[in-house]
């Protein structure tokens, strides 16, 4: 072989150009989806490592095997990509491919998350802001103010402010008024109150709001029609600084802290008025959580309102508000808060296909709309699924629970647990991601998103602990603030308020278990029982959380005469609620048969010209409309005060009302049964009535002039018969009183009781009128023929005989044949059987009757 | 360098075996990585029950029993002790009762391995159905201040059991739950001693307990009275 040949050897054979072209094309997208991939790690990381405290062992591991994923992807194309390979061009692509449709894929998940959260933590940080939105509005009557210019010149009402440098929704909108350069007259109001008062009643042309004004009159009695009346013409929102956050950098793993809980009624007309307010102290030092309920009535002093009194729940959309009244009231500091809307928490239940719960009563509770009365929720007794709306009537139902406001607060803690374990075990991404976008739109708060990841690992390190089940690590505790119903009249609103004042008592007693909870107390002067003992058989029950009530004096306020709901009352309610308050009623009847006559409201008041609230004094005169015939002389109630009761009786019984009577005692025995008030006023009409409360006099009745004569029985009932009920007395024996029965006491009064004692002699003994005494009855030597003994014998003379002895005397002394001998009984009584003397009896026939004795029932009575 | 690359990946027959054994190590990172991340998302996700403490090392697992991830000596040796108890065949059940008892008294009197107020110790040998209500006695009571205590004296100047001992024991009257249902028992009176921590007031604390064991149904002792003498 020669060099030529060897070097001609060497060379191979090219590739065909097909080949090469493939695995060129296959090069380059391998190296496309390969650039890409990696893109789609880099992005990935960027938008998820803000959550890698949630779980560092999570986030590392699964960064770790994206990069090794990705380190082999390199390493084929690499190998790929130098040696002529298609194959492993191939598995390079695909291992791209999957990497990139897993890290874009998440990265979008990750972006809706990351906006959510975003949303949510939007006010997060030292410095705190708020969306006021601000409503200017008018009176439907004034047609010419439709926009903002129309104000120039016009009375536009404003809040007074009380600080200079609190920016309200008042201030907000002055500003823009100025602005736009329209000049109003603006006229100052001390409250909301008075600010919608005075534009319901065109005292301003115009007034300047925040939003959610409506839902607060909306929710008021008697301010319904007013709210209609009043239209807005404009509205902008801004965003305004308010005090700062003071926690904002507080680790809440490791710090225990306050954070308001605050629970919004859903829109109606406006915004969301706060529902459900819940201080919620937290130590995780101790996993202990107190959650402190204040009543949206309870009256407090506002400091937004300089000081003033008012209920917390008028703070209205201002949150700032809200969270500075109750830092007030509680003297705590509380800077964080977090807000959800009722509705929000529907869909995000929902969301979850629904929540289990339990129930110890079947009820019908209020689905979540803001209509008052909506209720449609039938909740069964026991275990059931439901979704969000039933889960809301669940979780605020009070009044039908057997332990009323505590199983209410169970429930809840329940409803959230349920919301949370349905959140760890969600395994559909998608449905984690609708979630998370409900609650974005729902939910705020002014955590960051480290401190809830902190809240979020502490309630899963809270887990497992023991044997313990999960979540009774964490040991949350309901309280509220208790106090009482109240009322007090607001001359602004011209409407009398219900509202809940709280005990001082309870305050203070809520302060001292927040910090308890907190840790702040002084651990040298605990003194703690140093040992512990149980036993199983017996149940641990732990002490109230809370006092219901305290000794102290309740304030209640003097209330003026207003005009009550008469569309409440019938006819006759309603003439009497005039009577007592002085108000002169003008009726106008809708009669049987006219077009607007509905029978199902007849007899009742359907109408009323002076509002609910009003001052009696200002309105002396009200109109009502009454559906139905107006009364007839027939119709109207007598006036039975001062007479007898036997009249009234008569009456009601022909009328079909019952009687409830009540005594009252008089010494005048003349005044006996003589009527002193009625419950149903003279002159109002029967029709409206079935029963009518009478009280009657009654005088005393001497006791044993009454029952004279009667036996026992006899006297027990006539004197039932007159309200004095009978006591059975001892039975007395040999005590030296004339047997019979007594009656103590001597004078009794209908509704009172007297008690029979009952004397009497012992057997064989008498009362001896002489001597006083019951003695042993002597026999008395009667004469013969007469009565001896007790038992009817007859004395001879010398003995005493009983009844049936006879002195047989035959009358006939033959047995006939029949069987039959007479006879007769000489001296025999007269309770024995036959006629005097006349005895027959039977015998043996021919058996010869006679002599002494005879056929005797009974012995000798000696 | 270039030399052994082509020399581990030019040849074809070479090539695969040659990539299989670099990547080999990076597979294996990415199991090893992949299970540590499935098991962190499942501890994330409490479990029903929550009968296991993630924090537990050893147990018992016929009779759910656990040892505490940092027990002190005298816990590790009466947990081995017990465990030894309870494989014998047949059991000696008065030996077990003592064991319970004095297992007991080393978890729930030590704090010194307590984290807070909320780990409360000893509750595995409580009897189960009322372990939830004792849980919350003790941490109403005798429980209520260690947070505060931690911080106070520091965890490793608490309260420690460094020795129980068993004065006496012995069958017992039957005891029954509040469901009126029997369980055959035995009382155990322990005696116990703590390790001297010159800051805390450790004369206070009872050193006498006496206790009630019962055998459930399912085999398991558990403790359902424990008192001081008075």
């Amino acid at each position: 072989m020669n060099k030529r040949d060897i070097i001609q050897k060497k060379e191979p054979a090219a590739a065909p150009r097909n080949v090469k072209k493939e695995n060129n094309i296959l090069l380059i997208i391998a190296a496309i989806l390969t650039v890409l991939s990696h893109i789609g790690l880099i992005v990935m990381i960027l938008w998820s490592y803000r959550y890698y405290n949630l779980s560092k062992e999570t986030f590392i591991g699964g960064l770790m095997v994206l990069v090794c994923l990705v380190i082999i992807m390199d390493i084929i194309f690499l190998i790929a990509s130098r040696y002529r390979d298609s194959l492993l061009k191939v598995v390079n692509i695909v291992l791209a491919v999957m990497l990139m449709v897993g890290t874009f894929g998440a990265s979008y998940y990750l972006k809706t998350i990351n906006k959510v959260v975003d949303d949510i933590t939007e006010n997060s940080g030292t410095e705190q802001y708020q969306t006021i939105s601000v409503v200017f509005a008018t009176h439907q009557d004034n047609k010419n103010i439709t926009k903002l210019s129309d104000l120039n010149g016009k009375d536009v009402g404003v809040l007074q402010s009380f600080s200079a440098d609190k920016i309200t929704a008042s201030s907000l909108g002055q500003e823009k008024l100025s602005k736009e350069g329209i000049s109003p007259n603006y006229v100052m109001y001390k409250s909301t109150n008075d600010l919608f008062l005075a534009l319901a009643a065109k005292e301003v042309d115009a007034a300047i709001f925040q939003q959610g004004y409506r839902t607060q009159f909306s929710n008021e009695d008697g301010y319904e029609e007013y709210v209609e009346q009043v239209v807005d013409i404009d509205s902008f929102e801004e965003k305004v600084q308010v005090a700062d956050n003071k926690s904002a950098d507080l680790n809440l793993a490791d710090n225990p802290f306050n954070i308001l809980l605050i629970g919004l009624a859903p829109e109606a007309s406006g915004g969301g008025l706060p529902d459900a307010i819940i201080v919620a102290s937290v130590n995780p030092r101790t996993m202990t959580v107190s959650m402190v309920s204040i009543a949206r009535d309870s009256y407090v002093p506002i400091p937004c309102y300089g000081g003033s009194k008012n209920k917390i729940n008028d703070t209205g959309a201002d949150r700032a508000c809200l969270m500075e009244s109750v830092s007030s009231l509680l003297d705590k500091d509380i800077d964080l808060y977090m807000e959800v809307n009722f509705k929000g928490l529907v869909s995000i239940i929902d969301a979850l296909g629904g929540i289990w719960i339990e129930s110890p009563v079947e009820f019908v509770g209020q689905d979540s709309s803001a209509q008052r009365g909506t209720y449609t929720m039938k909740i069964y007794e026991g275990g059931q699924w439901v979704d969000g709306e039933h889960a809301l009537a669940f979780a605020r139902e009070r009044k039908r629970m057997p332990n009323g406001d505590f199983d209410r607060q169970q429930h809840q803690k329940e409803v959230i647990i349920e919301i949370v374990k349905g959140l760890l075990n969600l395994r559909d991404v998608n449905k984690a991601v609708e979630v998370m976008k409900i609650a974005g739109e729902n939910f705020s708060t002014n955590l960051s998103l480290k401190q809830m990841t902190d809240v979020f690992n502490l309630l899963i390190n809270a887990t497992n602990y023991n044997g313990i089940p999960t979540f009774d690590t964490i040991d949350i505790q309901q309280l509220r603030i208790t106090g009482y119903p109240s009322w007090f009249y607001s001359y602004s609103m011209r409407l009398p308020l219900w509202i809940y004042r709280l005990y001082n008592g309870s305050i203070a007693e809520t302060q001292a278990k927040i910090e308890d909870v907190l840790g702040q107390y002084n651990l040298k002067t605990i003194k703690q029982d140093p040992n512990f003992k149980f036993f199983a058989e017996y149940n641990y029950v732990r002490g109230p959380l809370y006092s219901e009530t305290f000794n102290e004096a309740q304030e209640h306020e003097p209330m003026p005469a207003f005009v009550a709901k008469l569309t409440n009352m019938t006819y006759a309610e309603a003439l009497a609620w005039a009577a007592e308050n002085g108000v002169s009623l003008n009726v106008t009847f809708i009669p049987a048969g006219s077009p607007e006559y509905v029978a199902s409201d007849d007899g009742w008041v359907v109408a009323q010209s002076v509002r609910y609230g009003a001052l009696v004094s200002e309105y002396p005169v009200v109109g009502i409309t009454v559906m139905g015939e107006p009364m007839s002389e027939e119709d109207k109630v007598p006036n039975f005060v001062g007479g007898r009761l036997s009249d009234a009786q008569s009456w009601a019984n022909a009328n079909g009302i019952t009687l409830n009577i009540t005594w009252q005692e008089t010494d005048d025995p003349a005044l006996t049964n003589t009527i002193i008030s009625q419950s149903a006023s003279p002159g109002s009409d029967k029709r409206n009535i079935t029963t009518m409360d009478v009280q009657v006099y009654h005088g005393p009745y001497i006791v044993k002039d009454l029952v004279r004569g009667m036996d026992y029985q006899t006297a027990v009932a006539t004197l039932n018969s007159v309200g004095i009920n009978v006591t059975e007395g001892a039975s007395v024996v040999d005590d030296g009183v004339k047997p019979g029965v007594y009656w103590s006491p001597d004078v009794a009064y209908s509704g009172g009781t007297v008690t029979a004692t009952f004397y009497s002699c012992s057997e064989g003994k008498a009362w001896n009128a002489d001597s006083g005494v019951c003695e042993v009855k002597a026999e008395p030597t009667p004469d013969p023929g007469q009565e001896c003994a007790n038992n009817g014998g007859v004395w001879d003379g010398s003995n005493c005989h009983y009844h049936n002895y006879q002195q047989i005397e035959y009358v006939d002394s033959t047995c006939t044949e029949e069987g039959h001998i007479t006879y007769k009984c000489d001296g025999c009584d007269a309770s024995y059987s036959e006629a005097i003397g006349v005895k027959t009896e039977g015998c043996n026939p021919g058996q010869e009757g006679g002599g002494e004795g005879g056929d005797n029932e009974g012995g000798n009575g000696e | 360098m270039g030399n052994l690359f082509d020399r581990l990946f030019k040849k074809k027959s070479t090539r695969y075996l040659s990539l299989l054994l670099v990547l080999l190590p990076f597979l294996l990172l990415t199991g090893f990585f992949g299970y540590r991340t499935v098991d962190s998302i499942k501890n994330i996700v409490p479990g029903e029950s929550g009968s296991v403490a993630k924090k537990d090392t050893e147990d018992i697992e016929d009779y759910d029993y656990h040892l505490r991830h940092n027990a002190t000596d005298l816990q590790k040796e009466l947990f081995k002790e017990l465990d030894e108890l309870l494989a014998q065949d047949p059991q000696d059940e008065l030996a077990i009762a003592e064991s319970i008892a004095k297992n007991y008294i080393a978890d729930f009197y030590t704090w010194t391995n307590k984290e807070g107020q909320y780990d409360v110790g000893g509750m595995y040998y409580v009897f189960s159905d009322s372990r939830p209500n004792i849980y919350y006695q003790a941490r109403d009571s005798y429980y209520h201040y260690l947070s505060s205590y931690i911080e106070e004296y520091g965890q490793e100047n608490l309260l420690e059991v460094t020795s129980v001992e068993v004065e006496t024991s012995g069958p017992a009257n039957e005891f029954t739950d509040v469901f009126g249902r029997t369980y055959p028992a035995w009382y155990v009176r322990v005696r116990y001693t703590y390790a001297d921590h010159p800051n805390f007031p450790i004369g206070e604390y009872y050193t006498v307990m006496n206790i009630t064991v019962v055998k459930r149904d399912n085999g398991r002792f558990e403790i359902a009275q424990a008192y001081g003498d008075n």
